[in-house]
């Protein structure tokens, strides 16, 4: 569940150009693969607005634990529509975000690259893992481990190379500060894990086609 | 063996789901009970005035699960949504 908790004006224009610039470039890309691929699986595309509702649904649940958390099912997404739907999956439900007000309009390029590399490394670790873990609830749960891990890494990323305006303290302090944001949301990607290893055992069991699992 | 093998990822998890519960308790205990936005502006290093705390979010770690953002905007997004998908469920099925 790593999310860029910070309003407009929190970073330099310059770096909210960047980060957005950034992120457009990946959306871009994701749209050329999807265009080069010519025809389009339909049923992928259902899937895709399926879990961007889910995902925009409970990502707006702030859930009160650990003094409040929410979760993002970023790596269910990447598992369930890919890394190419995925990214586009994850700018709508960032723009939607910030449209109801979780969020700045600013910070939408940071946290789309965030979340993305959270989709990324979610669907490589659950693609690239199936002959050491051929269980697909373990799998999926460490898959959802790894690219929430990712997520943060590049969320502290993010924020110590922008750097917050306004803030006195050095970067040692914001990475010790960040340090402890990132062990608590590990610890709701517990709850995460287990959620998307439930959705993705029961999925595997009734349409294990749409996860590519049919020659297992 | 094999059935070892079946079990290796869920020892797995299991093993790393204990370990991040165990630092998220422990980093939870070191920062203090905060709400989302609260914990996010201390460790950036904000001070509680300088983030005015209007994004919509629930303050100081509400004990009640709550919608971030307009609770307005998310029903209708939500409801748009599910239109959405149910359109596309039955013009194209999965």
């Amino acid at each position: 569940m790593a999310h860029i908790h910070l309003e407009d004006g929190a970073f330099s224009l310059t770096w909210v150009l960047v980060w957005w610039l950034l992120a457009l470039v990946c959306i871009g890309i994701a749209l050329w693969i999807l265009r080069s691929q010519g025809r389009k699986n339909t049923s992928r595309i259902t899937l895709a607005a399926f879990v961007t509702a889910a995902a925009f649904a409970l990502f707006q649940v702030n859930i009160p634990l650990f003094g409040g958390v929410h979760l993002n099912l970023t790596p269910l997404v990447g598992i369930l529509a890919g890394p190419v739907l995925g990214s586009l999956v994850i700018l709508v439900i960032n723009i939607l975000s910030a449209a109801i007000g979780h969020g700045g309009w600013g910070l939408v390029g940071a946290n789309v690259l965030v979340n993305l590399a959270e989709v990324l490394i979610a669907w490589a670790v659950f693609r690239g893992s199936r002959t050491f873990i051929p269980d697909l609830f373990s799998r999926a749960g460490i898959a959802t481990f790894a690219g929430l891990f990712c997520g943060n890494l590049i969320m502290i990323g993010i924020i110590l190379l922008s750097g917050v305006q306004g803030v006195t303290q050095s970067s040692g302090q914001v990475l010790a500060g960040l340090s402890l944001i990132v062990a608590v949301n590990m610890g709701v990607a517990v709850i995460e894990a287990l959620i998307s290893g439930l959705i993705v055992r029961y999925i595997g069991k009734v349409r294990p086609d749409l996860l590519g699992e049919q020659g297992r | 063996m094999k059935d070892l093998r079946e079990k290796r990822g869920l020892i797995l998890f299991c093993l790393i789901a204990a370990i991040l519960l165990a630092a998220a308790i422990l980093a939870f205990q070191a920062a203090g009970p905060q709400g989302i936005e609260e914990r996010f502006h201390s460790a950036a290093g904000l001070s509680p005035e300088e983030h005015g705390g209007d994004a919509g979010h629930e303050e100081a770690g509400g004990a009640t699960i709550a919608i971030e953002g307009n609770p307005l905007l998310y029903a209708i997004l939500v409801c748009c949504l599910v239109l959405g998908c149910a359109a596309l469920y039955y013009h194209y099925r999965i």
